[in-house]
């Protein structure tokens, strides 16, 4: 099944989804050595090499040098889908390179699973769900 | 996005490759909020923690364009010693920020070290375009002066530096700005006799209802002062993420209730009354201990008015032994403050004084030596945030000034605000 969403930022990515159901922030919410998430879904899991998946973004506009920080050590999620990217969410895209895709046809929080099988191709800003 | 011929050649590398690396991000930023074109940004406000890597490709050939000034550490840089942080974080940190430096001086950024950069000289004219760090500091200058600046913080400000642009979207378009929703004190809060700690238990709980809207503050019914103003307005950005406040009758952009709302009708109006602040206080104290180990005041840092009162209290009166009172303030302050010898009396009383640093929010509570287990402060913002960022190990007492600073006088706080009863 594919889904049309909005590039935010480009690249062509596919892997596991990882789905956090609360409004995230990379500052406070996620180790930046290990990727290990803290609260919410997934606390206690990394999302290193993740499609990770949340609503909004949320909290401290420190989050880009974080997001930085945690493609550095190896870490970092594949790619971003969320429903809406604000302009912290978007610098977390520009500054780490990390694609992102947002403003999905249908929400993207029901249709995407933890533990589907996605490819995301953000330059289209077309995401495609190939298997569990 | 329609970009000048000017901007065109920033971005294609004429002025070097720091300054092409900034304006892609610029103009990244823009396409997300479907902006048409970038404007000129005139004064900037910048963080620190820049990865390393990062900071020095995009310092590459570049300058800032715009008057541009830095904000605070966690820790006083010079004197970490007597705060008591651990020397092993110390080290780490500061071979961080040696390394940082050289492409801030490059970059020829103002070192003023304080998150109230317009107490020293960064001032935005009205209606002009900003960018600044730091939640208060956005609020604050959106609000009181007026200027439009956007909410995206973080890296942003220091790409606006570098280019001197901005995405026309969000807080700088007109349109975005008008209030929407309103906040009336009830008259039998009696406002003219509200003091810091009371308007801040006010402003933390019109940032809960608020969240990310545009606030509207109607019959305040008194005057604030600077720091009045610092006090009501930086807990909104802290329980919630408001931007812009009008106050009518005091802020730039609200000379009437009408000019503060502009075209909108049927925005929601909310009371607030003592049930209220009471519910704020309360969540605010974490202990209802009265030995508190640490005062910290200076959260936003502490002004000239502000340390002509804590001299005139300390005059005489010496801080108990095991007890600490810290004072958060820019260097700039402290020198001012020393000329007009403000700083001996506070000193003799065996307060600690602190510069360039965040006192509070940032203190790294789990890298000190000796770790207090209950701090007390008169900052919404600085109780909030000791809380969060010690993972509650770290217990608040929160109320006015002279309540903190007479708890390390007497060693034993006593809370005479109106509130807990």
């Amino acid at each position: 099944m594919k889904i049309k969403g909005k590039t935010v930022f480009g690249g062509k990515v596919e892997g596991e989804a990882m789905v956090q159901q609360e409004n995230f922030s990379f500052f406070g919410d996620v180790n930046r050595e290990t990727g290990i998430i803290n609260v919410g879904t997934n606390a206690g899991k990394s999302f290193k090499d993740k499609i990770f998946i949340f609503p909004k973004g949320k909290g401290s506009t420190l989050a880009p040098y974080v997001a930085i920080n945690c493609v550095e050590n190896g870490v970092a999620p594949k790619a971003i889908l969320c429903q809406k990217a604000d302009g912290v969410i978007a610098l977390v895209g520009v500054m780490a390179k990390i694609p992102i895709v947002d403003e999905f046809e249908q929400d993207i929080m029901k249709t995407v699973k933890t533990g589907d099988y996605i490819k995301v191709d953000a330059d289209q800003g077309v995401i495609e769900i190939v298997g569990k | 996005m329609k970009l000048t011929n000017e901007e065109k050649k920033m971005l294609d590398g004429g002025y070097g490759s720091g300054t092409a690396m900034a304006m892609e991000m610029v103009v990244k930023w823009g396409e997300v909020y479907g902006a048409e074109k970038l404007v000129d940004v005139t004064h900037t406000h910048t963080s620190t923690g820049e990865p390393v890597e990062w900071l020095k490709k995009i310092s590459e050939g570049a300058k800032a364009r715009t008057y541009s000034t830095i904000h605070p550490f966690p820790f006083d840089l010079k004197r970490w010693e007597k705060m008591g942080v651990k020397k092993e974080y110390v080290e780490k940190q500061m071979a961080y920020y040696n390394q940082c430096f050289p492409y801030y001086k490059k970059l020829g950024l103002i070192n003023v070290y304080t998150c109230c950069p317009y107490m020293v000289g960064n001032i935005p004219f009205y209606k002009s375009y900003t960018n600044f760090f730091g939640s208060e500091a956005v609020l604050l200058v959106n609000s009181l002066f007026g200027s439009r600046n956007p909410r995206v913080g973080g890296p942003a400000p220091l790409l606006s530096a570098i280019t001197g642009k901005a995405p026309y979207c969000d807080l700088l378009v007109e349109e975005n700005r008008y209030g929407e929703v309103i906040f009336e004190p009830d008259p039998s809060l009696k406002p003219e006799t509200l003091n810091n700690a009371d308007l801040g238990a006010f402003g933390y709980y019109v940032g809960y209802v608020a969240q990310e809207r545009v606030v509207v503050i109607n019959n305040l019914a008194r005057t604030l002062d600077f720091e009045s103003f610092k006090y009501f307005t930086a807990p909104m950005a802290t329980s919630g993420s408001v931007a812009l406040c009008h106050i009518v009758g005091i802020t730039q952009d609200a000379p009437t209730l009408q000019a503060a709302l502009g075209k909108r009708t049927n925005v929601e109006k909310v009371v607030v009354g003592k049930k209220e602040i009471k519910e704020m206080w309360k969540k605010l104290n974490t202990t209802d201990s009265d030995d508190v180990d640490l005062v910290a005041l200076g959260c936003p840092n502490l002004s000239i008015p502000e340390l002509k009162e804590l001299a005139e209290q300390l005059e005489g009166k010496k801080v108990k032994e095991g007890k600490k009172l810290w004072l958060g303030m820019g260097d700039d302050m402290l020198n001012m403050a020393t000329r007009m010898g403000l700083i001996e009396p506070i000193e003799k009383a065996g307060a600690t004084i602190l510069t360039g640093i965040c006192n509070g929010p940032l203190t790294p509570w789990d890298k000190l030596e000796d770790k207090p287990k209950v701090v007390a402060t008169d900052s919404v913002k600085g109780a909030h945030y000791i809380n969060a960022g010690s993972g509650m190990a770290v217990k608040v007492r929160f109320g006015s000034t002279k309540d903190c600073v007479d708890s390390v006088i007497t060693g034993k706080y006593v809370d005479t605000g109106r509130w807990l009863s």
